[in-house]
């Protein structure tokens, strides 16, 4: 019988990294001031992806570097072929400037005091700029690449019965699948490992990654102690039990089911890249519209979201195919599932369902849409880790 | 395709797993068809069992550690029975309670 394995994907070839399968122009916002500007111009370019910052002035410490850091892997994502970097304040727009520069990636960058502080003037020159270099894009044609040149980003979001049983078994049969064709995959949302942190950190591929991961969740638990939050009191939760889910190990053994079965990596900090392929953890915020902007900033080219209840939040710069494996959801929501699952439910092969996926991901990376793109669903948002003077 | 008999089953999601969910709410003395990673042609559920809650595949001795997806879920507080509902009447976190401990 054969099969629709994927050994090969369309892509975008990069000067530096990876391809990416999407030619995007992004329109890149670095400051609050010039949100407003950079939105309109987004607007007014067909062919742009928007990610922005409202955050600039008076971050500190670890905040300041880790959101300087997304800022600098939204920019050198894959997925953008190019980038018109707007922003209030010159400093930042360097810093960010010599990032794309090293990435060898065409960009046009703005600052409000080149044009005397006139945002109607900024709009015009923007526009203007990324025109052209939206022009240049849509010349180049995709390649070929291997399958090892891939990164995935793996989420679940309003999870239900389905999502542990089914959708996020099958995405860690993915994920094994792309770790043993030499991809990327990563996975985060750090509260989701609680109670399975001793059991997933024996994956780990070294101690040092062993520790990382039982050291990422006890700091998150004692974080959440210190704000008067007990998280084992109040997971699984009463709608949780109902369901079935009878231990916080069952809750989070369903959420971590997403990162398959083989060694990890490394746990990465929010928003920062793997430097090997395979199964990598990302020690992050659960909330979505957070972590997936950690996996794009990571260098994710495609992400892979399972519902339960359905959730139409994707990223603005990473494809984002939505699985449901809740026969219910996927019939109520039919413009917001790219991928019915549900057959693992009615007790189809699991091993079926992971090829139809991995056909549809080659589909998505050669160009089909996924609905989330196709509604315009897509946002990019950086986490913070203290707050502003 | 597949029948509303078909459907009166459970799943089994992982190689070393004890435990499976029903995939249709459940009597006592119903025959359940097992899918997944392990079949099995039959096991008869002792209880009634809510949709998608656990139902024991074999026998356990209290205090077994419960395997579901390739993890440990938690330790059984009584004997089980094969076909047996599992949920919390019969099955304890092990994380939980390890932490209750070092908090006395």
């Amino acid at each position: 019988m054969e099969t629709a394995k994927l050994d090969t994907f369309m892509g975008y070839e990069r000067s530096v990294g990876s391809p990416g399968i999407r030619n995007y122009l992004l329109v890149l916002n670095a400051t609050g001031l010039t949100d407003a500007t950079a939105r309109r111009v987004s607007a007014n370019l067909a062919g742009s992806v928007y990610a922005t910052t409202m955050s600039g002035m008076g971050m500190l410490g670890d905040d300041a570097s880790t959101h300087l850091a997304a800022l600098f892997g939204l920019a050198t994502n894959p997925n953008c072929g190019a980038v018109l970097l707007l922003s209030a304040d010159r400093p930042k727009s360097d810093k960010i400037q010599e990032v794309l520069a090293a990435s060898g990636k065409p960009f046009i960058s703005l600052c409000l005091d080149q044009v005397e502080h006139d945002c109607l003037r900024m709009t015009d020159l923007a526009i203007r700029a990324g025109a052209g270099l939206l022009r240049s894009l849509s010349r180049q044609r995709c390649e070929q690449f291997s399958i090892d040149r891939l990164c995935v980003g793996m989420e679940c979001g309003l999870s239900d019965p389905s999502s542990g049983m089914a959708a996020n078994p099958l995405l860690g049969r993915v994920t094994d699948y792309l770790v043993d064709a030499g991809a990327t995959v990563i996975v985060g949302e750090t509260l989701e490992w609680l109670g399975t942190e001793t059991q997933l950190s024996k994956r780990g591929a070294t101690p040092e990654v062993a520790r990382d991961i039982v050291e990422a969740v006890t700091s998150l638990e004692k974080r959440a102690i210190a704000a008067g939050v007990d998280l084992l009191g109040i997971n699984p939760n009463a709608a949780n039990i109902r369901g079935g889910l009878t231990t916080i190990e069952e809750k989070a053994s369903g959420s971590i089911a997403k990162s398959g079965s083989r060694p990890i990596r490394s746990v990465l900090n929010y928003g920062r890249a793997p430097t090997t392929p395979g199964i990598h953890l990302m020690n992050a915020a659960s909330y979505t519209p957070e972590s997936l902007t950690g996996f794009v900033a990571a260098g994710a080219q495609m992400i892979l979201f399972t519902t339960g209840l359905g959730n139409s939040y994707v990223s603005a710069l990473a494809p984002t195919i939505k699985v449901s494996a809740n026969a219910r959801t996927i019939a109520n929501l039919p413009e917001q599932i790219d991928f019915d699952a549900s057959a693992i439910i009615d007790g189809q092969s699991p091993d079926i369902l992971l090829d139809y996926l991995l056909s549809e991901m080659g589909s998505i990376a050669g160009g089909s849409l996924t609905l989330g793109e196709i509604l315009g669903e897509g946002n990019e948002n950086i986490s913070r880790f203290g707050p502003s003077l | 395709m597949t029948t509303q008999d078909d459907k009166k089953s459970a799943l089994v999601i992982g190689e070393t797993d004890l435990v499976a969910n029903v995939l249709l709410p459940t009597r006592a003395g119903d025959l359940l068809r097992v899918r997944g990673h392990i079949s099995i042609a039959g096991i008869t559920s002792i209880n009634e069992i809510p949709l998608f809650h656990k139902i024991a595949l074999m026998p356990m001795e209290k205090g077994t550690v419960v395997m579901r997806g390739g993890y440990e879920i938690g330790r059984t507080t009584a004997d089980i029975l094969a076909g047996e509902w599992l949920h919390t009447h019969n099955l304890r976190s092990i994380r939980a309670g390890a932490i209750l401990r070092s908090k006395k």
